[in-house]
């Protein structure tokens, strides 16, 4: 019930706190109700990440802080009674054709299977390891602190505030509720700006789409922020329609806020800002006017994030700067040095390299939809063949109204994607296709528009109605498959510890580990257990930081262990490896089979569990193994000055 | 979606689109071939 409240109350306190923030840019009026509503959702949401880093870094991150904000930020939605919304002008529930009323359809199911699964235990490994772990430790310490682990701890965090809000007013119950409720709000926006220029079912089509296609599936449930930052792209979207051509200024400031918050929620909208930034300048004269609101609007919405992290380490953007702030003499050393600056360059640049080659430029969606390489995780948790499908009919349309094609507000939205799209291909390092799901509602909008425009005409949509029917086709397949899980769960009425079990990998070892007294911080290999592990943990990752060294070839034991004691490691949770059979080298493991042959671990448990590769399609051939609890002895002689014991390792 | 758009004979622009259609998607949904036997495996419980 608390959860429940918590949610509406942030929900109200992101319409409201949008709401007072486009009626004091003046663009609160003369919108329809939906879109009013939903880009008042979209821009609070911001707003929201954006005013909790302030307690969080002053440690008053506290529930009796929290609510205050949200109730206060919620005032505004009075702006929706004082200023009535404009009308629509279009059909209303009454006359809604039959394949709009299917599509409704088909959207409440996929809601009431999200639902189902927001009721469930989370079980992404991303999630649990840093996007629901990081709000957990906020809450539990009161205070937003630095973790200086690239990309998952020194991250820009604004969205990863509103989480900590809600788990801090509702509880564990109340993040996969808040991730529901967050990650459908962009579906909506998408749908209620397509509907300035498209009949409520062809505008409903692509949003349904789009809320089902495989990466939102995986994303939008869980604490992935992907879901999410689609709604700062289309805030940015509608402020560079608004503005296009403009003399106003207004529009420009709220594109700044939309590509601002993306750039506060993740290191990738930094290529956002530069996108539409450019965009910007092209969109009317006075470019330098609108160049500097633009850049001191992005500035002061996304700029937060990093300058915590170079007040923490000297780096503003942890640790890709490292070279800069190690000549300026800025740079900690504890948390970041030369020698792990070059793993990490030969780690990306190895990830990056499955797209490298100017065609990439071109190819990569068409290979990434047909044709995926297995590292770029596509296919499963892709973005769908919609795209490929409506290409040629969005090409046809464009040429078709090629004349009008620069008056059009949907020309700098067009510009703004292509340019990030290129930047990302670039500088993007890990090419990711759900990497590119932010801007896919800024680009199915002048996609979808050009088609409609194209094929205007009485008996020119059967191929179009085929591409989006065929599309959902697949996307509900993909949801029952990847929801049968939870609805057994939810329907089964079985505990959550047997869910978890059978969902997420290792998880049997966490009771264990729970149950064993004096474990003051854990070290873990697992990173998807931290989140139920009631323990302080740290989770080694090799390339991303310098703390405990966990890269192959570069570990060796007595630093290893020293580096542990530092960190004021009291247990290890590693997955069991066989010295005997072995051919490992300096890495962690060996390192913990010779502490553990030199006595300075000690061996306290064995949890057997499923090492199965996919929750959501596991092989009935799934291999197990052991779970290994150490305890961290307080004292290590010195290799050399014991005689090793024989035996299996960690 | 509305009734008149299914009144006009289908031109050979529109069968080409219907062609790209089906071909992109047959070509999309041949890189699942390997989920075939897990997916029946869900299905049929074994």
């Amino acid at each position: 019930m608390t959860a429940a409240l918590a949610v509406l109350v942030l929900f109200g306190a992101c319409t409201g706190g949008g709401a007072a923030t486009l009626h004091a840019l003046g663009l609160w009026r003369r919108r329809n109700g939906l879109e009013r509503t939903a880009l008042a959702f979209a821009t609070g949401f911001g707003v929201l990440g954006w005013i909790l880093f302030w307690p969080g870094v002053a440690a008053m991150m506290t529930p009796a802080v929290i609510w205050p904000i949200a109730l206060v930020m919620a005032l505004g939605n009075g702006l929706h009674f004082s200023h009535p919304a404009a009308k629509s002008g279009r059909e209303n529930a009454a006359t809604l054709s039959f394949a709009a009323l299917a599509l409704l359809l088909f959207a409440a199911v996929a809601f009431s299977l999200d639902l189902v699964e927001a009721l469930a235990p989370p079980v992404d490994a991303d999630t649990l390891a840093y996007h629901f772990n990081l709000p957990r430790r906020f809450v539990e310490q009161s205070a937003v602190t630095f973790t200086p682990v690239a990309f998952s701890g020194a991250a820009p965090l604004l969205v990863h505030m509103t989480y900590t809000a809600a788990l801090a007013m509702g509880g564990k119950a109340a993040l996969p509720l808040w991730t529901l409720v967050s990650g459908w709000m962009a579906a909506v926006l998408l749908f209620a700006f397509l509907r300035r220029w498209l009949p409520f079912a062809w505008a409903l089509m692509p949003a349904v789409i789009f809320q089902t296609m495989p990466a939102m599936i995986y994303g939008a449930g869980s604490g992935q922020v992907e879901a999410r930052l689609a709604l700062f792209v289309l805030v940015a979207a509608v402020g560079l329609a608004d503005g296009w051509r403009s003399r106003t200024l207004n529009p420009i400031a709220l594109a700044a806020l939309g590509a601002g918050f993306y750039a506060a929620a993740k290191l990738t909208g930094l290529l956002f800002v530069a996108a539409v930034g450019v965009t910007v300048l092209i969109s009317g004269k006075d470019r330098f006017k609108r160049g500097l609101i633009f850049g001191l609007a992005a500035l002061a919405a996304g700029g937060q994030w990093y300058g915590w992290n170079f007040y923490n380490s000297g780096d503003p953007v942890f640790p890709l700067m490292f070279g800069l702030a190690d000549t300026l003499g800025l740079a900690n050393p504890d948390y970041w040095n030369a020698d792990f600056a070059q793993s990490l360059k030969a780690y990306l640049a190895a990830r990056s390299s499955v797209i490298s080659g100017f065609h990439w430029f071109f190819s990569y969606p068409v290979i990434a939809t047909l044709f995926p390489p297995a590292a770029i995780e596509s296919g499963r948790v892709g973005l769908g063949p919609y795209f490929l499908l409506i290409a040629p009919f969005a090409v046809i349309g464009a040429w078709k109204d090629r004349r009008r094609i620069f008056e059009s507000p949907l020309f700098p939205v067009s510009v703004a994607v292509v340019v990030f799209y290129l930047l990302w291909i670039k500088f993007g390092a890990i090419p990711k296709p759900r990497h590119l799901l932010p801007i896919i509602p800024a680009l199915l909008i002048p996609l979808q528009v050009a088609a409609q425009k194209g094929f205007a005409g009485p008996g020119g949509r059967r191929a179009l109605v085929l591409a989006g029917v065929l599309s959902l086709a697949v996307n509900f397949a993909a949801q029952g498959l990847f929801s049968k899980a939870y609805l057994e769960y939810f329907f089964s009425g079985r505990n959550s510890d047997a869910f978890l079990s059978e969902n997420l990998r290792g998880y049997p070892a966490v009771p264990v580990v729970n149950a064993t007294p004096d474990v003051r911080r854990l070290y873990i290999w697992e990173r998807q257990l931290q989140y139920y592990i009631k323990a302080p943990t740290f989770f080694s990752a090799p390339y991303s930081q310098a703390l405990i060294d966990a890269r192959d070839g570069r570990v060796t034991p007595d630093r290893f262990y020293a580096q542990l004691k530092a960190q004021k490691i009291s247990h290890l949770l590693l997955p069991e490896y066989d010295k005997a059979t072995g051919i490992e080298k300096d890495t962690i493991n060996t390192a913990v089979a010779d502490l553990a042959s030199r006595n300075c671990l000690e061996r306290l448990s064995s949890t057997p569990y499923s090492l199965f590769g996919s929750r959501t399609l596991k092989s009935p051939n799934t291999k197990t193994g052991n779970m290994i609890l150490w305890r961290l002895m307080p004292d290590c002689p010195p290799s050399g000055t014991t005689d090793k014991k024989n035996g299996r390792g960690g | 979606m509305s009734r008149s758009s299914q009144s006009k004979p289908t031109s050979k622009v529109e069968y080409a689109l219907i062609a790209w259609v089906v071909i992109i998607f047959a070509l999309y949904i041949v890189q699942f071939r390997g989920m075939i036997k897990p997916i029946l495996g869900i299905l049929t419980g074994s």
